[in-house]
């Protein structure tokens, strides 16, 4: 298990390192000067190319790259051309807020989606089944600002039950101060025991969250009824009936835990996909995400941006892919000790 | 001696009720055109403590009628459109769960053919095993365990409980000693065995079998053994039901029936059967296919494969009825009008056979 654990986390340093040469490469090729972008619009051409020496844009696309790799393992992701701020900096500033979101999103997507794709399964072809097909296609092709809009006209305008936009309300954390922790107001509100900016940071959630889920719920939905479906007709599961098993315990527990897999991955790269895709639903609703931050970075050609970015959300890539690796091999001893299933 | 002194013990429970009675059952599975017919079974009874030996070609319909029982198929699509299947006196057929799920398990244990996939590959062997003692037996874990740990070893396993084995680290053999100690865990009456050697090694084989007997013995089991080999019921079996295309077509005390089989189609089947020293450079085989399940011939399934084939034999479909006394031999009118439905004397522990010209020799 420790190497196969090892062998999963040599693996996701070689792709993280080989992104590193592709973004690095990408944001070279791309159009438009970043040593012009760096001096303002009014510069003269000394002025330029002075930051060109500045920043090392005169030097050889190698040095460039070892130089910037040797950054990297400082945790120095440089400086942004746009902000003139440490991309570390702006990162840290924006993470918690896309985290927090896409925390919350996928946790609903699990929640509800497991248990509706196993009930989709067990009664395919009935009603259930029907409704959860229509939802979950529903939820996949609809376009997510959309469903935002209609989330905000609903809650906030007709029902006046939760707020527009934001993660919070300007005046709670100034009535009722707050100290950054985790920067996430939901996590920082429940462990200093600060109710109302808890309440609040939650009632702001509520909407980008279910937004979010959308997508998510119903990929896990359909997957799982597939893979679900698949299972029930094995030979174990007729076993299990045959040995006398109840219906909830063959299904829940000698299915589902053969099920689950492709799920499990499906889960792990829509939450990757999501930290920097939700770009719409940050706009929406006026989230302060690293979506916005990304997209601005592509736009103003902000190539530090860019790979601070890219970079940070490889690793969580890797990391969660690591761990449904790891979930797997706990899940079926035949991936722990290597035989083919 | 042995195998005489149980086939007297057969016709000795014939006397008594039949633990599985099943009368005119009708399953059929859902196609793409519909339903289509699959068994018509006339009559199947099977007595406490004994061994049937359910034998048919592939396709016949032997797993389809045995797992009627528990009302667990190899297919989604197949239902039970008729008939009646009455266990321990109790109707199964429009049973809901709750009679269904006494019957798993606790009354009815099942051995399936290939044990490489009845065993869920991602638990313990012995977690279902344990599950199966506490929810039948009621037990403790801790006694549950023990008790586990028991009958695996006497399935021919010690050591296996708490070790997390899972079954792609066992043998096929240990995979099937598994699912038997897993079958028996509820302690039931009632054994389903569906060529539980079939993926096995001919060497494991052997072994499986001669630790069925010894359980069947030891536990005073009723056992379906399905098989299409023919050569496996002589030293196990005490009756044999013969099956074609979804009907039994002769039943009757082992012996009897491997020596003296009265349907043409025991006949060539047993013919069929390769032996060793028989000195024959060809198998022999029947001649034909099976009927098609989409159109059911109106007569005896096997008339167009039979060489004793009459007029009669295509339009009319022959009962199942005693051989001898006043049966069909000779082709009596009796046959047919003169058994009410679901009153087969048929069935019973007695040869019986479905066929307007039993006896004789097959050509």
């Amino acid at each position: 298990m420790a190497a196969y654990i090892a062998r999963r986390l040599l693996l996701g340093l070689v792709v993280i390192w080989g992104l590193t040469v592709v973004t690095f490469a990408i944001a070279r090729v791309a159009p438009g000067d970043p040593a012009a972008r760096w001096v303002g619009p009014h510069a003269t051409a000394e002025q330029i190319a002075q930051a060109r020496v500045e920043l090392g844009l005169d030097k050889p696309l190698y040095v460039q790259y070892a130089r910037y790799l040797g950054q990297l393992l400082h945790g120095d992701l440089g400086v942004s051309i746009r902000t003139h701020q440490p991309v570390a900096a702006d990162i840290r500033t924006f993470l918690p807020a896309s985290l927090e979101l896409t925390v919350a999103g996928m946790a609903l997507a699990v929640i509800l989606g497991i248990p509706l794709g196993v009930a989709a399964a067990a009664r395919s072809g009935r009603w259930l089944d029907h409704l959860t097909r229509l939802t979950s296609i529903g939820g996949v092709s609809m376009p997510t600002f959309w469903l935002a809009m209609i989330l905000q006209l609903v809650f906030f305008k007709q029902l006046h039950l939760l707020p527009l936009s934001g993660r919070i309300d300007t005046m709670t954390p100034l009535l009722h101060p707050v100290q950054p922790i985790t920067g996430s107001f939901l996590l920082d509100g429940l462990l200093e025991g600060n109710w109302p900016v808890f309440k609040d940071a939650l009632a702001h959630l509520i909407l980008p969250a279910v937004t979010l889920a959308a997508y998510p719920l119903g990929l896990i939905v359909r997957m799982l009824r597939s893979s679900m479906i698949e299972t029930l007709g094995e030979d174990y599961v007729r076993a299990a009936r045959a040995a006398g098993f109840k219906e909830r315990v063959v299904v829940y527990r000698y299915a589902l835990k053969n099920a689950i897999a492709p799920t499990l991955t499906v889960m792990a790269l829509t939450f990757a996909y999501s930290l920097t895709g939700t770009f719409l639903i940050e706009s929406v609703f006026d989230w302060p995400g690293l979506g916005n931050y990304a997209a601005e970075a592509v736009i103003t050609n902000d190539y530090p941006a860019i790979m601070g970015v890219t970079i940070v959300v490889a690793v969580m890539y890797v990391a969660l892919n690591l761990l449904v690796d790891v979930v797997q091999a706990l899940l079926d001893p035949r991936i722990r000790t290597g035989v083919a299933s | 001696m042995a195998e005489k002194a149980r086939a007297a013990d057969a016709y000795a429970v014939g006397a008594r009720e039949p633990l599985l009675s099943i009368r005119d059952l009708a399953l059929d599975i859902a196609g793409p055109d519909g339903m289509r017919p699959i068994l018509r079974v006339q009559a199947l009874d099977l007595y406490p403590g004994e061994v049937l030996g359910l034998v048919g070609e592939t396709g016949s319909g032997k797993t389809l009628t045995a797992m009627a029982v528990v009302q667990l198929f190899p297919t989604p699509h197949a239902r039970i459109t008729g008939g009646s299947v009455r266990f321990r006196g109790r109707e199964l057929v429009g049973a809901g769960p709750r009679e269904l799920a006494a019957v798993r398990g606790r009354r009815v244990g099942v051995i399936f053919q290939d044990p490489s996939t009845s065993l869920n590959p991602v638990f313990p062997v012995d977690e279902p095993l344990i599950r199966a003692l506490r929810i039948h037996r009621g037990l403790s874990r801790a006694a549950a365990r023990a008790e586990a740990e028991r009958l695996l070893e006497r399935v021919g396993l010690p050591g296996l409980v708490g070790k997390g084995r899972y079954p792609h680290e066992l043998s096929g053999g240990q995979r099937q000693r598994v699912m038997i100690a897993l079958a028996l865990a509820g302690d039931p009456e009632l054994l389903i065995a569906d060529e539980p050697t079939t993926a096995l090694d001919v060497t494991v084989q052997a072994q499986i079998l001669r630790l069925l007997a010894e359980l069947q013995r030891e536990r005073r089991l009723a056992v379906i053994f399905i098989t299409h080999n023919v050569s496996l019921l002589s030293g196990f079996a005490d009756r044999v039901a013969v099956m074609y295309a979804g009907d039994v077509v002769e039943c009757g005390p082992t012996a009897a029936v491997l020596q003296r089989p009265q349907h043409p189609y025991t006949q060539l089947l047993l013919a069929a059967a390769p032996r060793l020293g028989s000195g024959a450079r060809r198998l022999a085989a029947i001649e034909g296919l099976p009927p098609s399940l989409r159109e059911r011939p109106r007569g005896c399934a096997f008339a167009d494969r039979c060489p004793r084939a009459a007029e009669r034999c295509r339009v009319e479909a022959p009962r199942l009825a005693p051989v001898g006394e006043g049966g069909p031999a000779g082709g009596g009118a009796a046959t047919g009008d003169g058994l009410a439905a679901g009153e087969g004397l048929a069935a019973g522990a007695g040869h019986a056979v479905a066929c307007f010209f039993p006896g004789g020799e097959a050509q």
